[in-house]
């Protein structure tokens, strides 16, 4: 026979493990005491309304905000809130095309956003082996001097990309042009002139230092086009999906 | 064998459905303008399927413009020159949760706005409509088929007073149709041989259900709907359970572990982890009980701490209505006395007939019957709103 206290301690234990799945203490929000307005129970941050008045005084000539404008601003800040409530309440975002649209690019600029703030300070090392893996982001295109002969064909007296070449003596030449070393000549035009390799350059891969700032750049691209990616399949994981496409 | 059957019928007479007994409501928000008022009505499908003949099934599609002027006609304001019209063209389909409709319009009024008239689902005698006249200062109304007009501009003596009615009755009509809270009830005086032994059980269901009502409806705890109401399809189970002795009689561990296993099937396979609490806690209390040879110490115990559970259930009936901060004190009040008062009416009532039954040469039949029936409508409350 067992104690009653231990039996009671059991019904005690018993009792606080179904009231801790059957009540939750509910989310408190933050309290925010900077706000310049209140519409409902929604705050309008003294910081949004300091970046708009900036922002209104920046376009002024004189760059000082006129008699009433903070009034002006606060107002619109107010209506602002109003709308995107009434927008909201009608289900704007669920059947505005363009608003969905809207959304949907903000969704991607905030993730995109987030994880370049996240990768804004990668090492030296991560940089270089972000370059290692991906040089051919860092390749710079060929360049051609060439001399024409026998023919008056405009081209200027400096490099030449490959498609400028193309623009100039048409597609085909410029193809052979590719495949020329320096010093060789080929025939166009039907034979009226040829065409002389005079001097290359480019078509390799920029060194780290010399790329080091599109380096930077492509890095934070990649971990913004990541993190999005990321974001989709984690959601697509988390949501059930049917297609029913014939 | 009797008694079985008897179990069985009484089994057969609750209600259709054991689901929760929600109440049969609908919403509207009145915004006063110039020239009349912004009418925000919610109706629930559910209600609509109550109208003879001109809407659809459940699952059909409603006819929206049929809705609008059930809406339009049915809910209204007047003034002293008459009632106020709808703007043709006014209305914009909001969304709503599964299973409501929301939809808004314009009203213009000849006058001030006087009355608000809510004839809406009037074969549904339990039908509820809650009105928030947005003016200053904000009113809400609660209509009925008993009550389907209220003045939208009451006097600062009247409103109070009127408010406070509103709830007391709807705290009275929820514990009076609330078959689960009276089978609670029911099951535990049916036994209590002494006005003093009832006065203890009551004030102990009182005192737990008030306390969490007032935790719930004051925002302090969110209550698990579902593990509420199926924790209180228990709470029945149980103290029948406790009637008919089963801790002692022959056969009853048994009948005590399938119960047990009813809970752990509830928090396996319905996704409900509080019955592992629930589980935990019949286990324990019917072994204290065996040991200590008999409930009546403990009664007046497991009265409160179910009332706790019954209490957040009470809860629901006032958050469904979206109450304004400042009235939720005062709802909170009315409704606590009207659930006071149905229960005291009942025990009153049931009582004395409950003594002078088991007075009889075969009263003690009495408390197997409740028992068995309690048990067998505990069961399938408790199946339908963990598993339906």
């Amino acid at each position: 026979m067992m104690r009653p206290w231990l039996l009671a301690g059991g019904m005690l234990a018993g009792a606080v493990l179904a009231v801790f799945y059957m009540v939750r203490v509910p989310d408190v929000p933050q309290p925010v005491d900077d706000a310049v307005a209140w519409v409902g129970d929604r705050p309008i941050a003294r910081e949004s309304y300091e970046r708009a008045l900036e922002a209104v005084a920046g376009d002024r000539k004189a760059g000082t905000l006129r008699e009433g404008d903070r009034e002006r601003i606060l107002d619109r800040l107010i209506d602002q809130e109003l709308l995107i409530d009434r927008a909201i309440e009608l289900g704007l975002h669920e059947r505005d095309p363009q608003m969905r649209n809207q959304l949907a690019s903000a969704m991607i600029d905030f993730l995109v956003r987030r994880a370049e703030d996240d990768a804004s300070g990668a090492s030296e090392r991560e940089l270089r082996e972000f370059y290692a893996a991906e040089q051919f982001r860092f390749e710079r295109a060929a360049q051609y001097r060439l001399a024409v002969e026998g023919a008056a064909v405009p081209l200027p007296d400096g490099f030449l990309l490959e498609k400028e070449i193309a623009q100039r003596l048409g597609p085909s030449v410029a193809q052979q042009v590719v495949g020329l070393n320096v010093g060789e000549s080929l025939a166009a035009g039907d034979g009226a002139y040829t065409v002389q390799l005079v001097e290359r350059r480019g078509g390799d891969v920029a060194s780290f230092e010399e790329a080091r700032e599109a380096v930077e750049a492509a890095y934070l691209r990649r971990r913004g086009e990541l993190a999005v990616r990321d974001f989709l399949e984690l959601a697509r994981q988390r949501t059930s999906i049917v297609v029913e496409l014939d | 064998m009797r008694i079985g059957q008897l179990a069985v019928l009484v089994g057969l007479l609750v209600p259709a459905s054991a689901a929760a007994h929600q109440k049969s409501v609908s919403y509207s928000k009145w915004t006063l303008v110039a020239d009349g008022a912004v009418v925000e009505a919610k109706v629930r499908w559910l209600e609509l399927t109550s109208l003879p003949g001109t809407l659809g099934e459940r699952d059909a599609p409603f006819e929206r413009e049929q809705v609008l002027s059930y809406l339009q006609e049915h809910l209204y304001l007047d003034t002293e020159s008459g009632p106020c019209v709808a703007k043709p063209a006014s209305e914009v389909w909001l969304p709503a949760e599964q299973g409501w409709f929301r939809v808004e319009w314009r009203v213009s009024c000849d006058g001030a706005p006087r009355n608000l008239h809510s004839r809406l689902f009037t074969s549904l005698t339990n039908h509820v409509h809650f009105a928030s006249v947005l003016g200053t200062p904000v009113v809400d109304l609660v209509l009925s088929p008993a009550a389907p007009v209220a003045a939208v501009a009451p006097t600062s003596a009247s409103s109070g007073a009127r408010g406070i009615g509103a709830y007391v009755r709807l705290g009275v009509e929820h514990i009076l149709t609330g078959w689960d809270h009276l089978a609670f009830l029911f099951l535990l005086i049916v036994v209590a041989s002494r006005a003093r032994d009832v006065a203890v059980l009551i004030t102990g269901f009182t005192v737990g259900h008030s306390v969490t009502l007032a935790a719930a409806a004051l925002g302090f705890v969110v209550p698990n709907v579902r593990a509420v109401e199926a924790t209180i399809a228990a709470s029945i189970l149980i103290v029948a359970l406790e009637n008919a002795d089963m801790e002692r009689v022959r056969g009853g561990p048994l009948v005590i572990l399938l119960a047990l296993a009813l809970f752990g099937a509830a928090a396996t396979f319905a996704g409900l982890p509080a019955f592992w609490g629930v589980m935990v806690f019949t286990g324990c209390y019917f072994a204290l009980l065996r040991t200590l040879g008999g409930a009546e110490r403990l009664r007046w115990v497991v009265a409160c701490l179910f009332g706790f559970v019954h209490g957040l259930g009470f809860s629901g009936v006032l958050l469904e209505q979206e109450l304004p901060r400042a009235e939720l004190v005062q709802a909170l009040f009315g409704f606590n006395v009207g659930v006071e008062l149905g229960q005291l009416a009942i025990v009153v009532l049931a009582w004395p007939l409950l003594r002078w039954m088991r007075a009889q040469e075969r009263g003690s039949m009495l408390i197997d019957a409740a028992s068995f029936a309690g048990a067998s409508v505990g069961v399938f409350a408790l199946v339908v709103r963990a598993f339906g």
